[in-house]
């Protein structure tokens, strides 16, 4: 151990006492020879002779010096830190050269590191629960109706809960329609509330703060508690410790405090949690959850330690066949289970998005890296003269590969740490503004793990860079290349083929990158083209959830629903008012059973639901939903008229085998006749790439809900009718909270927001591609040209016509780029498949994105020759042959 | 491919002279630290001082180059088995010398011992029939 350290204290002195060791080496060799003159004086020389003969003697001094050097400790890293030196020396005198592929590298290495830090964050780092990767999704399912992922009734998940052999714990929640009304502070706000039931807190792994967790127990006897958040705590009760026993009105209740949960915890859907509540706490009369056909929960389990997905999916599954045979009127038909680790479901579709991008940013860097060698390449053809130099002076080619590597070295850490600016940057803005776009986007952040990984991609990015350029800098004949000028010399020619290699690989990724891009580009396009079935411009929705505790009876709370329509119609800026349930776009809305004599009339298992919507009359008018036939929703549909429905093309096509359904009836809700009133277009309810789904409108007076978004058309800017809308809502109820506002116009762009960024992210990679790729064509050429003046001069001279001479410049440069274009559309094809579950319209072959991108490239690629064409053009035959 | 097939062949030449040279001087060193570790079991000395006393107790025999003590003597530094400070010569000069450390003291007995065995064991071979 001392010993380790007194050698490396001997090191650090050697490296940076360096002049005192020297001088002291000088020295002590002199008074060596000092030493022998001496005696050889005693023997009998004169003073001049004996000093002769100790120098003879004594051989080269400076070859001892550098033996020396050699062995005492440290000579590695004394050359580095000298190549260092060096290298920032040389690259600071070429600015033009340091500062391009400083930019280059930093933009690669940026951009990979950023992208490793959201790939790191949403698909890598565990979720922030106890043992997250034994904690799973799980959902019952019907195989032979295509459903994998159903809803789960209250009364079933307690069979499962009892039943399951191979979970710990089973959860069930509920996001539907969970906010409660609080009336604490100046105005009625919402809290958002989570209803519980099982072992949530279990499943989850993780203990209150303070108090205790709610427990199946609490939801057994319906008790009227609550665990609330730490920022919730903090807000409203300052975080006092003694929170715990006081109680919180919830929607006119009161719920006893019984726990705090720690900071940063919540469920990993939807908004950050407030407040969880038993379950049951819900009236009977809201929803009957005690009836098996009420499916409207979802469930989050753990796993038991034995267990594996795939043996509790089979576990669950003879669960749900159980239930099948016990209870056939309520559950034919759901006969399986569907089991996901919670990570991967939280992950969901971002994921495939995430690799493909990952696997662009790899691509930059590598284009980054062959852009970065190529100007390597070029700097070492033109410094070989140097380097041939320095060889005949006696430094080893060793050592001249270890110069030039740690010269690229230098470059890629300096390229680094600008990257890792550029990633910081980037991830600050993309921790706060991807919210909405990424699951777990909060969590983006440049830790650890991900600065390694930086140094990693500097360290790979030298590697790839350098090591070509420093072999082939190195591979020099001091014989000839000090003889011959460096650009005519074969070692520049060497390079230029190593150089025009690489250009057609650059060429190649970016057909990969453009491909890429543009099947995205084409895909969104596609999107913006569909038609929603319903308009959003000036239309604004606000959503709110009247209280059946304020307004317990029917007639009370279906009163302010209608009042705050009817102030909404009248409003002189409102074209059109109406109400839905389930916003289009925004997916939901609630089973309908259909059977249609003669024409759908489905066993238990085969049955399968429309969708259906409460809306008041005026809404299609509202919301632009074209009406083909028959008549809209009418005000005269009340509670005591019978029941109507207006349905869309896909459920004529679906239920009534395309046959006209007007005037007809099916059953639903056990047994009950329901007449088609009307028929209107399709409307995309669950988002703009999914295809329409067989629609039941039905009145809100009829299937009433307390919870709908009144949506108006205006004539103005709708954003200037949100206080309007409030003012209207506080005067007929001054309690009332209000949920959400939204422009239709945001619901669009919500849809589309996922697809734009990718397709941006994927867009703006394609384009530092292809500048990559131009600069990349231009620099070789460029170069080719300026080494072959004398060249050109004597064709010129010798009568050849300017554009002969233009014609031979770009079809040199044109060569590696229509290598790089066969290449990269082949490897483009092969992979093309990959992208197929993110496009949208577009094949992954499409053959209008692969000829655009091959006729893009090889316009930029013509553009790039045309400079050094032009250069080459303007020699002057006398100049240029005298010029060498 | 182009005009430079000469050059090739020449451009291999230079470096390969030193690699032999390297191993017999690698052949040389254990001998050499040995000398030196021995020279000094007698007192500090200097560099000069060193070889001039191997060449004494070797009766002129062993002739140390100075292009190799020098480096030798670093190395022995470096690996801790002999120290170094300035000091003043009989002459009255600043020089460097050199001491033997405890851990150079063992290794020379462990050299010196391995040195017998493997001298007397040559001896022998070479008084054979």
């Amino acid at each position: 151990m001392t010993e380790w350290r007194r050698r490396l204290g001997r090191r650090l002195r050697v490296l940076f006492g360096k002049e005192r060791v020297e001088r002291e080496l000088d020295e002590e060799l002199a008074e060596h020879i000092r030493m022998e003159a001496r005696e050889l004086e005693r023997g009998g020389l004169t003073p001049e002779a004996a000093r002769r003969e100790a120098m003879r003697r004594f051989g080269g001094v400076e070859r001892t010096k550098e033996r020396v050097r050699d062995e005492r400790g440290g000579r590695v890293l004394d050359d580095l830190v000298q190549d260092l030196r060096f290298g920032g020396r040389s690259l600071r005198r070429s600015p033009g050269f340091s500062i391009s592929a400083l930019l280059v590298l930093a933009i690669g290495i940026g951009s990979a590191v950023t992208l490793f830090a959201v790939v790191d964050a949403v698909l890598l780092e565990p979720l922030p629960y106890g043992a997250p990767d034994r904690i799973v999704r799980v959902w019952p399912a019907s195989p032979s109706r295509g459903v994998e992922r159903a809803s789960v009734s209250y009364p079933d998940f307690l069979d499962w809960r009892e039943r399951t052999r191979t979970l710990d714990g089973l959860a069930v929640y509920s996001v539907l329609p969970s906010d409660y009304a609080y009336h604490g502070g100046d105005a009625p706000i919402e809290l958002a509330t989570q209803w519980v039931a099982g072992d949530y807190f279990d499943v989850l792994g993780v203990a209150p703060e303070l108090g205790r967790p709610l427990t199946q127990a609490d939801a057994d006897v319906a008790l009227h508690a609550a665990v609330i958040s730490r920022g919730l705590w903090e807000r409203m009760f300052g975080a006092d410790p003694g929170v715990l026993g006081s109680t919180i009105q919830l929607d006119y209740r009161s719920f006893e405090i019984v726990g705090v949960m720690p900071e940063g915890f919540t469920y990993p859907e939807g908004e950050t949690v407030d407040v969880w509540v038993p379950l049951t706490v819900i009236p009977e009369d809201d929803i009957p959850i005690g009836l098996r056909p009420v499916r409207f929960l979802q469930m989050v389990g753990r796993l038991s330690p034995a267990a594996t997905v795939a043996t509790a999916s089979g576990d669950l599954a003879d669960v749900a066949r159980g239930l099948e045979a016990e209870y056939p009127d309520s559950n034919a038909g759901i006969d399986g289970a569907t089991v996901v680790p919670l990570q991967e479901w939280v992950v969901g579709d971002v994921r495939r998005s995430l690799l493909v991008t990952l696997g662009a940013v790899g691509l930059i860097l590598l284009l980054a890296c062959a852009n970065v060698a190529n100007l390597l390449l070029a700097r070492g053809t033109a410094r070989s003269t140097e380097v041939a130099l320095r060889m005949s002076l006696g430094a080893p080619a060793r050592r001249i590969v270890r110069q030039l590597l740690t010269e690229s070295l230098l470059l890629s850490a300096t390229g680094a740490a600008a990257g890792l600016g550029l990633a910081w940057l980037a991830t600050t803005v993309l921790a706060r503004g991807a919210a909405d776009l990424l699951p777990r986007a909060a969590a983006i952040e440049l830790d650890g793990t991900v600065i390694g990984v930086a140094v990693l991609v500097g360290l790979l990015a030298a590697g790839l860079a350098g090591v070509l350029p420093a072999l082939r800098a190195a591979d020099v004949s001091p014989a000839r290349d000090l003889r011959a000028d460096a650009r005519s010399g074969g070692a520049g020619r060497r390079a230029v083929h190593l150089r025009r290699m690489l250009v057609g690989a650059e060429v190649a990724f970016a057909v990969l990158l453009l491909t890429g891009a543009g099947l995205l580009l084409r895909s969104l396009g596609e999107m913006q083209r569909v038609d929603p079935g319903f308009e959003t411009e000036n239309r604004i929705a606000m959503t709110i959830t009247i209280s059946d505790m304020k307004h317990p009876t029917r007639a009370e709370w279906q009163a302010v629903y209608h009042e705050i329509l009817d102030r909404l119609s009248a409003h002189p800026d409102v074209l059109s008012a109406g109400a839905v349930r389930y916003l289009p776009f925004r997916g939901g809305g609630e089973a309908l059973q259909v059977r249609v004599e003669g024409l759908y009339e489905p066993t238990p298992e085969e049955q399968r639901y429309a969708n259906m919507l409460m809306v008041s009359d005026d809404l299609m008018q509202t919301l632009g939903i074209r009406v083909l036939r028959g008549r809209d929703i009418e005000a005269t549909d009340g509670p005591e008229s019978p029941l109507v429905v207006v349905v869309n093309e896909a459920f004529q096509r679906d239920f009534f085998q395309g046959e006209d359904p007007l005037g007809r009836r099916f059953e639903s809700f056990g047994g009950q006749e329901i007449e088609v009133v009307g028929v209107v277009a399709d409307v995309r309810q669950e988002g703009i790439t999914a295809e329409p789904e067989p629609m039941a409108y039905v009145s809100n007076d009829q299937v009433a809900r307390i919870q709908a978004s009144y949506v108006v058309h205006t004539s103005g800017d709708p954003l200037a009718m949100v206080p309007e809308m409030r003012r209207i809502v506080a005067e007929i109820d001054p309690d009332q909270p209000i949920s959400e506002f939204v422009p239709l116009s945001r619901l669009s762009a919500e849809n589309l927001a996922r697809p734009r960024f990718f397709t941006g992210i994927m867009g703006s990679f394609a384009l530092v591609a292809l500048v990559l790729a131009a600069l990349g064509v231009y620099g070789v050429l460029a170069y080719t040209v300026r080494s072959r003046v004398r060249d050109t001069g004597l064709r010129l001279a010798l009568g050849a016509s300017t554009a002969s001479v233009a014609r031979r410049v770009v079809a040199q440069g044109m060569g590696p780029v229509f290598a790089g274009l066969a290449i990269g559309v082949v490897v483009s094809l092969a992979l093309a498949g990959l992208l197929e579950s993110l496009l949208f319209g577009v094949t992954p072959l499409d053959a209008v994105t692969h000829a655009a991108v091959v006729v893009v490239l090889a316009v930029v690629g013509v553009a790039a020759c045309a400079v050094p064409a032009w250069s080459a053009c303007r020699v002057d035959p006398m100049i240029s042959i005298r010029a060498e | 491919m182009f005009d430079n097939t000469p050059q090739r062949v020449a451009r291999s030449n230079p470096h390969r002279s030193p690699t032999v040279a390297k191993s017999k001087a690698d052949l040389l060193q254990g001998t050499l630290d040995l000398l030196i570790l021995k020279a000094l079991t007698l007192g500090s000395l200097h560099g000069w001082g060193i070889s001039k006393r191997i060449a004494v107790m070797s009766g002129e025999v062993l002739e140390v180059n100075q292009g190799s003590l020098y480096p030798a003597l670093h190395r022995l530094e470096d690996r801790g088995l002999v120290s170094s400070e300035w000091g003043v010569s009989d002459e009255g000069r600043r020089a460097k010398f050199y001491t033997l450390t405890d851990a150079g003291r063992a290794q020379f007995a462990r050299e010196e011992k391995s040195w017998s065995l493997f001298s007397a064991a040559v001896h022998q071979v070479l008084q054979a029939g």
